[in-house]
Parts: C-alpha cells; sequence; structure tokens
C-alpha cells in the first residue's frame, strides 16, 4: 500500500506471459489493488475476513492461468476480470456448503472456477503426480510442467530453446505419450490416479 | 501417438470444428480403446494443470502474506517516524501548560493596598520592607504584629511573602488556616492556587479554582477561567 510501483494491465499481461520475467511484484500489486475490493464484496455477501483472503488467492491463481491460456481476451480491465472470477468462486462456496442466499446474482457477469473436485488432499495430489512424473526425463518433465502452467507453445519454446512452437507442441506431446503408457502398462497405477479426483 | 494426442488435446480444450467433435464422438462411442485413450489423457491433463494450479496458489498465498507483512511493517515504520517527528512538539506544548510554567505565567504579588490609609509604625514598616521585596524582615515583622493582634487584612501579604521566598508549605498552611475566616477569601484562595501551582500541585489547584469560581464574581474571575481551561488542557 506505501510506496508500491503501479504496473498498468499491459505490463502485468507482459509479465504473466513470460517464463523469463520476475512476476513477484506485478501478483503483488494485483493482491494489493484488488484485496479491499474482493473482501468488501465477500463480506457483504455473508463471507469473513478469512474467506475473503482465500477467495482473493484462487481468484488471482485464477487470473494468471487465464491471462496465460488466453482465456482472458482482454475486454475488460484486469481488475474487473479478478472480480468476476472470484464473485463465481464465491457463488460456487456458497452452492457447496448449500449457504446460497438468494442475493441477485447476473450469472452471465461471472467468470467460471473450473477448477475439479479432489478426491485427496493438495499436498496428496502433487505427490502422486510428482512420483509419476519423476518416471519420464528432465526435459519431458520441464516441457509438461510449463504447459500445465498454462503457457504458450511459443513461450515453452523460448523457454526451451527450441526453434518454434510446433516443436514445443510436438514434445509435449510425446511426453504425454509417454506418461499414458506408463499407466496403461500399470493398471494398479492407473486406478490410484483415477481415485485422485471425484468423478 | 503425437498426432492421436494432439488431436485428444484440441478435442479437450474445444479447438476441433463441429464436424471433427461429431466425429470425434462417434469414434468414441464405436471404439473402447479410443474412449478409454481419451479418459486417461483427460485424466492425467486434469492432474498435471491441478498440481500446477496448486503450486502457483501457494506462491501467490505466499506473496500476500509477505505483502501483508511488510504493509503492516511499512506501516509501523512510517508511524515511528511521525511519532518521532511529533514527540517534541508535544514535549514543548506540553511544558507549556505544566505546572511550573503555568506559574510563571499567572504569579504576581498582591500589590500595597493599605500603606496610604495612614497606618501604625509596624504596619507601615512591614508594608515599606513587603514593598522593597525584602521579604524576610517583612515576615518577621507580620508575626509580630499577628502575635499582638492578627489582621485579617495582612494574611495576604505575609502568604506573598512566605511564597517569594520559594517558602511554599508556610504560605500554604498560613491560608489554609485564614480562609474561611477571612474578609475576603477570593485573595486567599487566589494565593492558595498560584502555591499550590508553585509546588506542582495541579490537581489541588484546580480543585481551588473551582471552589473560587463558584464563589467569586469578578476578582481575577477572567485569569482563574483561563487557568483553570490551561489547567484541563488536553495537552496537560
Amino acid at each position: 500500500m506505501f510506496f508500491t510501483r503501479s504496473y498498468s494491465d499491459a505490463k502485468i499481461i507482459e509479465t504473466l506471459v513470460s517464463t523469463k520475467m520476475e512476476e513477484k511484484h506485478v501478483i503483488q500489486y494485483l493482491i494489493d489493488e484488488n484485496r479491499g475490493k474482493i473482501a468488501s464484496y465477500v463480506m457483504s455477501n455473508g463471507g469473513g475476513k478469512d474467506d475473503a483472503e482465500s477467495v482473493l488467492i484462487e481468484g488471482v491463481t485464477n487470473l494468471i492461468l487465464n491471462v496465460r491460456n488466453g482465456k482472458f481476451n482482454g475486454d475488460s480491465t484486469l481488475s474487473t476480470y479478478l472480480y468476476a472470477i472470484c464473485r463465481g468462486i464465491w457463488l460456487k462456496s456458497l452452492r457447496k456448503e448449500k449457504r446460497f442466499t438468494d442475493f441477485n446474482v447476473d450469472e452471465s457477469t461471472l467468470i467460471d472456477d473450473d477448477s475439479p473436485l479432489l478426491a485427496v488432499s493438495e499436498e496428496e495430489l502433487q505427490t502422486e503426480v510428482d512420483q509419476l512424473l519423476s518416471k519420464i526425463g528432465e526435459a519431458c518433465r520441464k516441457v509438461l510442467k510449463l504447459w500445465a502452467q498454462q503457457y504458450s507453445m511459443a513461450e515453452i519454446a523460448n523457454s526451451m530453446n527450441y526453434k518454434n512452437a510446433q516443436i514445443s507442441m510436438n514434445k509435449k506431446n510425446r511426453c504425454l505419450g509417454k506418461l499414458k503408457a506408463i499407466v496403461k502398462e500399470n493398471r494398479e497405477y492407473g486406478k490410484r490416479l483415477q481415485n485422485l479426483l471425484h468423478s | 501417438m503425437e498426432d492421436l494426442t494432439q488431436h485428444i488435446d484440441d478435442y479437450l480444450n474445444g479447438r476441433l470444428k463441429e464436424s471433427e467433435v461429431v466425429e470425434f464422438e462417434k469414434r468414441m462411442e464405436k471404439d473402447a480403446d479410443f474412449r478409454e485413450e481419451v479418459a486417461m489423457q483427460k485424466e492425467l491433463t486434469t492432474l498435471l494443470q491441478e498440481k500446477e494450479r496448486i503450486a502457483l496458489k501457494n506462491y501467490v498465498n505466499e506473496i500476500a502474506r509477505t505483502e501483508k507483512k511488510s504493509t503492516k511493517f511499512v506501516a509501523l515504520k512510517i508511524a515511528a517516524v511521525i511519532l518521532l517527528l511529533l514527540l517534541p512538539t508535544y514535549f514543548y506544548i506540553s511544558s507549556l501548560y505544566s505546572n511550573k510554567s503555568l506559574y510563571d505565567t499567572y504569579q504576581a504579588t498582591y500589590e500595597d493596598r493599605i500603606t496610604t490609609m495612614g497606618e501604625s509604625d509596624e504596619v507601615a514598616k512591614a508594608m515599606s520592607a513587603y514593598n522593597k521585596g525584602n521579604y524576610s524582615e517583612a515576615i518577621t515583622l507580620f508575626g509580630e504584629i499577628r502575635a499582638q493582634e492578627p489582621q485579617d487584612r495582612l494574611i495576604i501579604y505575609e502568604a506573598v511573602s512566605y511564597r517569594k521566598l520559594n517558602r511554599h508549605k508556610e504560605a500554604i498552611q498560613l491560608l489554609k488556616k485564614n480562609v474561611n475566616s477571612s474578609e475576603s477569601p477570593e485573595t486567599l484562595q487566589w494565593e492558595l492556587v498560584l502555591n499550590y501551582l508553585a509546588t506542582n500541585q495541579g490537581d489541588k489547584a484546580e480543585k481551588e479554582l473551582v471552589s473560587f469560581l463558584k464563589n467569586n464574581k469578578g476578582y481575577k474571575e477572567e485569569k482563574a477561567r483561563e487557568l483553570l481551561n490551561d489547567l484541563q488542557s488536553f495537552w496537560r
């Protein structure tokens, strides 16, 4: 709040889609700029301070991913977009807890929170997936990681020093194919992975 | 294999044309192996993406926490600097309202209202010493007169003489002993207030002033109100 540098939306986007630019400060800026607005929305719709902070963090996370994968198309400011994401997250959470009150919601103004429902803890999921990834080579792990972080194929090529985006895509498909082959070979392992998510 | 993986990826991410989607879904209906391949890829993709989403969320959370902490820290630092800048000002202003400073502002000798009245030699001598600022001599002379025949009108001059010599305890004693029986208690009460201030007894001075203002209209009323305001000031 005090003496924080301000960033334009264009600068924030440029930083978030790049694998080589330091993003900590722009994330910090996004949090700082929007905390009050999100807190005010959540707290005036049945939530507490901690709920508001969780929604903000979840919202900023989704915003970063949507900027990288192109779901954010620049029709609104990042702040407005983040607000819509956070509203979606909070309403989803109210519905899940069946606390959904009857305040008016224009669903068209919400951004879907499409994160899956986990059947296990976040730590457990990370451990299982790490274990699976340990069965493939370092370069493959890197490419799949960047792809899962929603970076574009061109940016992955930039980060991995490939000639172009097509090479990134081929590499990603080959690595994903390797993972599929590993899971196919070991049916038990496949079932274990299946159990990490709610169907 | 790479093409198939990419084709499934395009389907899962809505990048196929409508006709391609129809064809893709037809194949899924007919071909169990293909269906299984799609399901497995969808699951793997979801797991990989979810793992990275969780990692990113933890990173954002970490930034949010340090940001909050540093904001608090910066706010504290600013508050400390402001306080450091304000403290000398506060001490300066509050010093203006200290008992000592107020005493210095309001203290004065009580002017001689007796000598012109054609007094006896003893009283004239005592008043002469008083007027010359020879307070020790004045106290001795006032004491001698009081021992022979106490005179209410001389108490104030004796008390002022004690005060001028910083013998406040004796001044207070003398004033308290005589204030209730005096014909002009307001002069003695005001003098009492000054002695309380001089001995850093602000609370007693304030109490005495309140009673002074209640019982007295006229004598030093305006000054008394000013002094009471100062004694009740925010800065004290």
